[in-house]
C-alpha cells in the first residue's frame, strides 16, 4: 500500500505555550516519491518548521506534541519507532538543512569536526577515513579543503551554508528537508546555493522537501507543490498544474503579491490582513477572514481538500 | 596570542603601581597614629616625635610616596612589620599559601558541585529537581559568608563538639572554612550554568546536532556544554578575584592565619608596611587570576581568540 517513497498521512501537532494550545499543523498529508522535490509554501508560523522537525522527530520534547498521523519512509513507519532506532535515520536517511546558517553551526567546533562527527556516527569508518571524506565533502561544496579546521566564525553565511549542506549531505541522505535554505543570504549567494542544491540532488537522486515562502524558488527546483495555511493544505499538486491554475484563493493572492515584468501593474495586490492566530483558528476556511470570495457555506464545518485533477487539489468551497 | 599575554603581563604591572599608590595615599590620610597605638599611654609628647621620626612619617607625603614606591618596585623591600618587628615578606611568605589553598579549594569546590547541579537542574526544567535545586541555590547566594559561618561553628563546634572552630594544622582545621566558603560559589555556579545551559539547548546548532543524530547525551555533553560553559568561566574569574578578598572575612571568623587575617590585624594596629604589602599581594593575585580566567576562555571560545589575535596585530 505504501508505494510512495515518503508517505506523511494526517499529521498534527501541537505547541502548548502558557496554557494555550497552539494547533500548528492540522492533518496534513503528503507523498513523495524517490528524486522528486515537493515545495511546501507558507506564510511564516504556517507551520512548515514544524512538519519537516516533525519528519525528524526533532520537536521540543516538552512544549510540542504530535497529536496524530503516520510518516511512511521506505515502507518504516517513523513516529512509532524508538529513539534508539531513530538516530540511525536522522543526519543518514533523513538529513536536514537549517534556515540560517548564522546560529546553525556550533560555533566552538571547526567546521570540519561537524562534518566529520555526522560521518562517524553513521558510517563504519576510522576518524581518519571519515575526516577524509568530510574534506571530500568541503571540495564538493567548493570550499578549499584546507579550511577543514577552521571555525565557523571564519566562514561568510554563504560559505556557511555551504558547509550545512556538506553535512547534511555526508552520509548521502535519501531526503532531504530543506528549511529555507536561502532566505539568510544574499540574492546572489542564494542562486549559486540553489544551482549546487539541485546538481547535488540529481547526483545523488535525494527526494527533498524544500520549504520556502519564495515563489520563485519553488519555480526554479520543485516538481510538486504543497501551499500551506494555518497549518493545513490548501493546496496541492504538480507545480505546472499549480503555477498555470492556481485555485486556492490564497494561491491567487500569493502569486498576486509578485512583482511581474509583463504586465504594467503599477501596484502590487498583497493579501489583506494577517494570518490567524494559531490557539484560536476561526470555524470553517482558516483563510476566510482574508478572503476575497468568502461566502456563507465557507465559516462552518471542515472544508474538505478535493480533487480538481489527478495531479492538483485544492481545500476551498468555490471549486 | 603571546603577544597579548606579554601586554597582559605588563599591565599588571601598570595595576600594581596604581594599586601601591592608591592604597599608601588612603593610609596616609586615614585618621589615627601609630605612635599612639605602638607606643604607652604614658609616652610624652617628645618619645611620639622621636617614635614618628623614626619611622619617616613626619616627612611630607610627597616624600613619603616617593620613599615608598623606590623601595617597592626597585629595591623589592616590602618593609620591616612594625608590629611583629620582621620582614613583611617572611609573614606573607607563610601565609600567602594559605589564603590561596582556602580561596582555591573554595572556587574548586563551587564549581566541582555548582556546575553539575546546574546541568541537572536544566536537564529537569520545572520539574521537582529543578525547583528544589533554585530553591536551595536562591537560599545559598543570600545568605551572608560571614553568617553561615557563625552558624557552622554553632553546629558542629559548640553543639556537636566535632570539629575545631579555629587555628591551622590539621585538615578538620579547614572543613569549616571551606564549607562555609563554597556555599555562595555553588549557589551562584548552579544558577548560572542552569540559566546558560537553558539559553544554549535552544540554540539552532543544537537542532543541526540532533538532525544528525548525535545522541541526546553527547548532543548535551559535547555540544551544548562547551557553549554553556562560556558565561560559567566568566563569573568564575569574578568570583575567584572576590573570594580573594573575601577571605578576610572568613579568616577573621575563624582565626585562620592567612593573608586576610593578617590584613586585618595589621590595619588595627596601623601598621602601614604590613597592611600595604597585603593588599598589594592580593591585588596582584586576582589580577594574575583575571588573566589566566581571560586566557582559559580563549582557548574554550575561538571567537574570543581570533579577536586577541587581531588585537594582537595592531597593538
Amino acid at each position: 500500500m505504501n508505494n510512495h517513497f515518503l508517505e506523511i498521512k494526517d499529521l498534527a501537532v501541537e505547541y502548548t505555550s502558557d496554557g494555550s494550545i497552539i494547533h500548528a499543523v492540522n492533518g496534513v498529508s503528503i507523498n513523495l516519491d524517490a528524486g522528486e522535490t515537493l515545495g511546501l509554501v507558507g506564510e511564516t508560523g504556517a507551520g512548515k518548521t514544524t512538519i519537516a522537525k516533525s519528519i525528524l522527530r526533532i520537536l521540543p520534547d516538552r512544549s510540542a506534541k504530535v497529536q496524530g498521523g503516520e510518516v511512511w519512509l521506505d515502507g518504516q513507519e517513523l513516529l512509532g519507532i524508538p529513539e534508539k532506532e531513530m538516530l540511525k535515520i536522522r543526519g543518514n536517511k533523513i538529513s536536514m538543512i537549517f534556515q540560517d546558517p548564522m546560529t546553525a553551526l556550533n560555533p566552538v567546533m571547526t567546521v570540519g569536526g561537524q562534518i566529520t562527527e555526522a560521518i562517524s556516527l553513521h558510517e563504519d569508518m576510522k576518524l581518519n577515513e571519515a575526516k577524509k571524506k568530510a574534506c571530500e565533502m568541503l571540495e564538493m561544496v567548493g570550499i578549499p579543503a584546507e579550511r577543514y579546521s577552521e571555525y565557523p566564525h571564519q566562514f561568510s553565511g554563504g560559505m556557511k551554508q555551504r558547509v550545512v549542506i556538506a553535512m547534511a549531505l555526508a552520509c548521502n541522505p535519501e531526503l532531504l528537508l530543506a528549511d529555507e535554505p536561502t532566505s539568510a543570504l544574499d540574492v546572489t549567494v542564494q542562486a549559486q546555493v540553489m544551482e549546487m542544491m539541485g546538481r547535488l540532488k540529481e547526483k545523488y537522486n535525494m527526494a527533498m522537501i524544500l520549504i520556502t515562502h519564495d515563489l520563485g524558488v519553488v519555480a526554479e527546483s520543485c516538481d510538486k507543490v504543497a501551499i500551506i495555511y494555518a497549518g493545513k493544505i490548501v493546496e496541492y499538486g504538480d507545480k505546472e498544474e499549480v503555477f498555470r491554475h492556481p485555485a486556492h484563493p490564497y494561491t491567487k493572492g500569493l502569486f498576486g503579491s509578485l512583482p511581474s515584468m509583463n504586465s504594467d501593474k503599477p501596484r502590487l495586490s498583497p493579501i489583506p490582513g494577517l494570518p490567524p492566530d494559531p490557539s484560536d483558528l476561526p470555524d470553517g476556511c482558516a483563510f476566510g477572514p482574508r478572503c476575497p470570495q468568502v461566502c456563507d457555506k465557507c465559516r462552518k464545518g471542515s472544508i474538505p481538500l478535493k480533487e480538481l485533477s489527478k495531479q492538483h487539489a485544492c481545500r476551498c468551497m468555490l471549486n | 596570542m603571546w603577544k597579548y599575554v606579554v601586554k597582559r603581563i605588563l599591565w599588571l604591572i601598570v595595576v600594581a603601581v596604581g594599586t601601591a599608590f592608591v592604597i599608601f595615599t588612603v593610609l596616609y590620610f586615614v585618621p589615627g597614629d601609630p605612635a599612639d597605638i605602638a607606643l604607652p599611654t604614658t609616652a610624652t609628647y617628645a618619645e611620639r616625635q622621636a617614635f614618628r621620626d623614626s619611622l619617616g612619617l613626619n616627612d611630607p607625603y610627597i616624600v613619603q610616596l616617593g620613599r615608598y614606591l623606590y623601595d617597592t618596585f626597585i629595591r623589592f623591600d616590602l618593609g620591616v612589620s612594625w608590629s611583629y618587628n620582621v620582614p613583611v615578606i617572611e609573614e606573607l611568605m607563610g601565609r600567602i599559601p594559605r589564603t590561596i589553598m582556602l580561596s582555591l579549594i573554595t572556587i574548586i569546590i563551587g564549581a566541582a558541585v555548582g556546575i553539575p547541579l546546574g546541568i541537572s537542574a536544566a536537564l529537569h526544567q520545572n520539574r521537582w529537581q529543578d525547583h528544589a535545586l533554585m530553591t536551595l541555590a536562591m537560599v545559598g547566594v543570600s545568605m551572608p559568608e560571614f553568617w553561615l559561618a557563625l552558624m557552622l561553628i554553632l553546629l558542629f563546634c559548640l553543639k556537636l563538639n566535632v570539629l575545631p572552630a579555629f587555628g591551622i594544622g590539621s585538615i578538620s582545621n579547614w572543613i569549616l572554612p571551606v564549607a562555609a566558603g563554597s556555599v555562595a560559589g555553588i549557589a551562584k555556579n548552579a544558577r548560572q550554568m542552569r540559566s546558560s545551559a537553558l539559553e544554549t539547548i535552544r540554540s539552532d546548532y543544537i537542532s543541526t546536532a540532533r538532525a544528525k543524530g548525535v545522541p541526546e547525551r553527547s548532543v548535551i555533553y559535547g555540544h551544548m556544554l562547551p557553549n554553556a560553559l562560556i558565561p560559567v568561566i566568566n563569573i568564575l574569574g569574578a568570583q575567584f578575584g572576590k573570594s580573594i578578598g573575601g577571605t578576610v572575612v572568613l579568616e577573621s571568623v575563624f582565626t585562620f592565619p592567612g593573608v586576610g587575617l593578617f590584613l586585618l590585624n595589621s590595619i588595627n594596629t596601623r601598621d602601614y608596611p604590613s597592611v600595604r604589602s597585603s593588599v598589594l599581594i592580593l591585588a596582584l593575585f586576582a589580577a594574575t587570576v583575571m588573566l589566566i580566567v581571560d586566557l582559559v576562555y580563549a582557548y574554550i571560545d575561538p571567537r574570543i581568540k581570533a579577536q586577541y589575535v587581531v588585537s594582537g596585530k595592531k597593538g
